[in-house]
Order: C-alpha cells, then sequence, then structure tokens
C-alpha cells in the first residue's frame, strides 16, 4: 500500500523496478486474462453471431487465397489448402499482435492515467487477445481439413512447441513496439503498411522451395517464415529443421534482449509519453 | 504506516513529442507549465519543485486555473508519474476517479462493467460480489444497473464511477473534476459518502472548478499556479487569496 517514488537514480534500480512490474503483471492474472478475453467480445457485441465473425473472415480469406491462387501458383494438391489454411491463421495471429502491439499501451492510455498498474499485464492482456483470435481462426482450419480429408500428422504434436515459441516472440514483439509506438507518432502506420506487405513476402500463398532464388531470400530473411514453418510443419507432416529452429530461436533471443532493455530504460516515463 | 502524502522538492517533466507543438508553445507561453529543456529533450514542467506534506484527516481542494498542474499533480499522487526530480513518499491504500469511463465498454450493462472496473482496479471477484448491494446503493441507479452504459447519461457516469472508486474502502480518495456532471441529489449523496470515509487516518483530494461543491466538502486547499504551489492552508482562506487573485488576474 502505497509507494515512494524517488528520480531516476541507476539502471540496476530501474531493472529492480521493471522485474516487480512484470511480477506484479504475472500475478494480477485476472486482468490480462479476463479482459483480454473480454476485449473480443466487446469489439462484437452488437454482432449477432459475435467473435465468430473472425472464424468466418478466416474462412472467407482461405477460400479466397486457395480460389485465386491455386490456379496461378499452380498448386493442385488438397494439402496447399492446409498450407494457406494453417499460415494465414498463424499470420493473422502476428499480425493483430504486432499491428495493436504497436498502440497497446495508447490504447490503454486512461486506465494508466488513472491507476498505476503494472505495464507489462496491457501486453499480456494483448496477447490473450490475440490467442483467443487465434482460437476462433483456428476452427476455420478445422474446417477446411474436414473438407479436404485431410489429418493431422503423428508429428502434429511438435506444433504445440512451436506456437509455444511464437506465442513468446509476440508477447516480445508487442513489448518492443508498444514503446516504439508511444515515443514515434508514426509507427504505428508503418508497422500496418509493413505488415500488409509482409503477408506477401511471407509463405503464405507460395512456397520457398517452388520458387526462384528471391523466393527463398525472403523466407530466409523474414522471421515470421520461421514462426509459421515450425507451426505448419509439423502439422502437415513436415519436421523443420535444426536451422529453422535454431533461426526462431535466435530471433527471439535478439528481440527480447531489446525489450528488455528498453523497458527498463524506460518503464517509469510510459505513463508521461502515453 | 499512518496514511499520509509527503512530496520533497518534487517537480514533473512530461516530454514534448510534437516539434510542432514544441514551437507552439515556446511562442504563446501562456498557460500551463513552462517548457524547458533536458537531457531528454525538450518537456513541459508540469509541476516544479514541490514540497508539500499531508497527513491523515484532511480533506483538501485542489485549486487553480486550467494548465495550473491539478491534473498531474493528482496522478502523481496515485503512483502514475514518477517524479522528473524530488521525491513522492505516499502511505495508504489509493484509489482515483479522474475519468467516469475507465475502459467500460457502452454495450455492456452497469452490472457487467462494475466486475471490469474491480478487475482493473484490482479488487477480488469474491469481493466485488460481496460489496455489489453497496454500490448498487451508492450509485442510486435502481434498474438502470441492468442498462447498457450507453444508455447513461454523464451524470449516471459520474454515479457509477464514484461508486466504483469508493469501493475499494481507500485510505487516499484523489478526484479530478469529475463529479461535476451530477445533479444535486448525487452530489448530496456524494458528500455524504466522502464524509462517512473521513476519518483521522483518511485523506481526500479533490480537484474542481465549483466552489459550491467544494466548500461543502473540504476543509484544507491546495493552489497551483503553472507547475509551483501557491498555497496550502485552511480552505477559506486560501480560496479566498485565490479568488482574489483571479480578479486580479481577469
Amino acid at each position: 500500500m502505497g509507494f515512494l517514488h524517488t528520480q531516476q537514480t541507476s539502471f540496476g534500480d530501474d531493472a529492480r523496478q521493471a522485474g516487480r512490474d512484470a511480477i506484479d503483471s504475472l500475478r494480477r492474472w485476472p486482468l490480462w486474462f479476463t479482459l483480454g478475453i473480454r476485449d473480443i467480445f466487446v469489439q462484437y457485441e452488437r454482432a449477432i453471431i459475435g467473435p465468430f465473425w473472425l472464424t468466418l473472415q478466416a474462412g472467407a480469406w482461405i477460400g479466397a487465397i486457395i480460389f485465386v491462387f491455386a490456379g496461378i501458383l499452380d498448386e493442385s494438391g488438397r494439402d496447399y489448402a492446409a498450407y494457406v489454411a494453417i499460415g494465414l491463421v498463424l499470420f493473422n495471429f502476428v499480425t493483430a499482435t504486432v499491428t495493436n502491439g504497436s498502440e497497446v499501451f495508447i490504447q490503454n492510455r486512461i486506465v494508466i492515467h488513472s491507476h498505476p498498474s503494472p505495464f507489462f499485464a496491457y501486453v499480456l492482456r494483448l496477447v490473450v487477445s490475440s490467442l483467443f483470435q487465434l482460437v476462433l481462426q483456428s476452427i476455420a482450419i478445422i474446417v477446411t481439413f474436414v473438407i479436404i480429408g485431410q489429418g493431422l500428422s503423428s508429428q502434429a504434436w511438435l506444433a504445440i512447441p512451436g506456437l509455444m515459441l511464437g506465442v513468446l516472440m509476440c508477447l516480445v514483439l508487442a513489448m518492443t513496439f508498444g514503446l516504439a509506438g508511444i515515443r514515434f507518432g508514426d509507427f504505428r502506420f508503418a508497422m500496418l503498411a509493413i505488415m500488409r506487405l509482409m503477408l506477401f513476402v511471407s509463405p503464405i500463398m507460395w512456397r520457398p522451395e517452388t520458387g526462384g532464388w528471391l523466393k527463398k531470400i525472403a523466407a530466409n530473411i523474414n522471421p515470421i517464415a520461421y514462426y509459421i514453418e515450425i507451426v505448419r510443419g509439423p502439422m502437415l507432416g513436415q519436421v523443420p529443421s535444426l536451422w529453422v529452429y535454431g533461426a526462431a530461436l535466435a530471433w527471439l533471443v535478439g528481440f527480447t534482449l531489446i525489450a528488455i532493455i528498453w523497458f527498463i530504460h524506460s518503464r517509469r516515463t510510459i505513463s508521461m509519453w502515453v | 504506516m499512518a496514511t499520509m502524502i509527503e512530496l520533497q522538492n518534487l517537480s514533473i517533466h512530461l516530454p514534448l513529442q510534437r516539434a510542432r507543438l514544441r514551437r507552439k508553445l515556446l511562442a504563446e507561453g501562456g498557460t500551463g507549465g513552462h517548457v524547458i529543456t533536458t537531457s531528454s529533450g525538450e518537456c513541459v514542467a508540469a509541476l516544479q519543485n514541490i514540497d508539500l506534506k499531508i497527513n491523515g484527516g484532511c480533506r483538501i481542494a485542489l485549486l487553480g486555473r486550467n494548465g495550473a498542474g491539478k491534473t498531474t499533480l493528482l496522478r502523481t499522487l496515485a503512483g502514475v508519474y514518477q517524479p522528473s526530480t524530488g521525491q513522492a513518499e505516499v502511505a495508504g491504500r489509493i484509489a482515483t476517479l479522474f475519468s467516469t469511463t475507465l475502459s467500460l465498454s457502452d454495450y455492456e450493462t452497469g452490472r457487467q462493467n462494475i466486475q471490469v472496473s474491480g478487475i482493473l482496479r484490482g479488487i477480488p471477484q469474491t469481493r466485488i460480489q460481496r460489496l455489489l448491494p453497496e454500490v448498487l446503493e451508492t450509485t442510486g441507479l435502481g434498474q438502470f444497473i441492468d442498462t447498457p452504459l450507453s444508455k447513461y447519461s454523464e451524470g449516471m457516469k459520474a454515479r457509477f464511477g464514484f461508486a466504483m472508486a469508493v469501493l475499494a474502502e481507500p485510505d487516499i480518495l484523489l478526484i479530478d473534476e469529475v463529479l461535476n456532471a451530477g445533479d444535486a441529489t448525487f452530489l448530496a449523496a456524494a458528500r455524504k459518502k466522502i464524509a462517512s470515509l473521513s476519518g483521522p487516518d483518511k485523506i481526500l483530494v479533490i480537484a474542481s472548478h465549483s466552489e459550491e461543491l467544494l466548500s461543502g466538502i473540504c476543509d484544507m486547499a491546495i493552489w497551483l499556479d503553472r507547475g509551483t504551489l501557491k498555497a496550502f492552508g485552511k480552505f477559506t482562506k486560501v480560496m479566498g487569496e485565490f479568488k482574489d487573485w483571479c480578479e486580479e488576474q481577469d
């Protein structure tokens, strides 16, 4: 109860405060878990089918991409439908986290200015929201699998650790981009534009192995490609190489370091910047 | 530890983000804090070198013109802003009423929003359930509690926000302007509730431009001007000085 706040002293003190923020956030799980799921229901409050619009949207996109691109890319196998369905739903998860992440603190401005809640809780709330969207959109994957008569491979369980890595990466990205978003007013708009571009630069509609060198380079330098692959590959019976897991882990470690250092450095001024 | 608030040589510097805004503020001056340059860039010195000690039992009015630093001071007391220089020490359970629309959903009912507001304020769900009848009584909203918030007037939202703020049974209650939206019946009920929350270990700090509202509640006053503390003392004395100063300025 209460607090003692002093002017900035040392990086060590700020690090301790940031650590306490993270622990307090985890302890206040009703805040981010309950409200994260509620955020989706609130968005679709007036709709009769509510958040199941997310399922329909994903289904429509999957259908449209298969209809348009299967012919253009000479993809006729039923596994292309499964490939597109999983890739698109995972990409939507990343997009929702990254674009909303760049305004995670700005969106919570009124609450931040009213209560000294731990900041990491807002990031957790956003990721829970995105995960709930992922669950709802995954219904479209199940429907696609049923329609094409595709089952899960015996290696499918490997998608679970892959997804966990992806969720961690999204958590770290949301924090990093959230901090960038409060300092740079143009950042969230830039992220919106970049993520639209990433849909075409990521291996969702096309396969890296069936294209030219440009596609291979795009898949190799694009972090989203690795995180999609470590979930999609096992579900389709292809165990990703150690290189793919290593690259996904390396991106995670790199962004985690950036997020932690930036959070420690700027946590005490977040409420002043939003 | 006894309820208290102590600020020592406290300054709050709010960063300026947009160059255009910076230039405008520098050129115009006007109300609000001074624009200063610090190691982290140009900032508004929203509060400057504030020394203040408030002990339990005080009901304090926060006076000042627009941009005087009232909201910044309340946010600092709430622990939202951390000092740019100096120190802020607050002992006691704090509750705030800075906005009537605190993360509330217009499409959800008052009852549903009570749950959400409780979660945001860190109040366990079991306690919210137990205190629900009391909240319903404080809001005075009757059957409207099961109506979506979109059907509420600003005054009804103020009732709602007030009920949620006092739900946490705080030692220190910080209120910024929002009670002005309430009608006479609500203001009377709010005064009664605040009186019931008063005690030797309680502190109330309320910012308002309504002398009528403040005079019925407060016994002390803080007067801020352009981020500096002009006076702190008995309500009638400080309010008198503030009104004289306002007349001079006009």
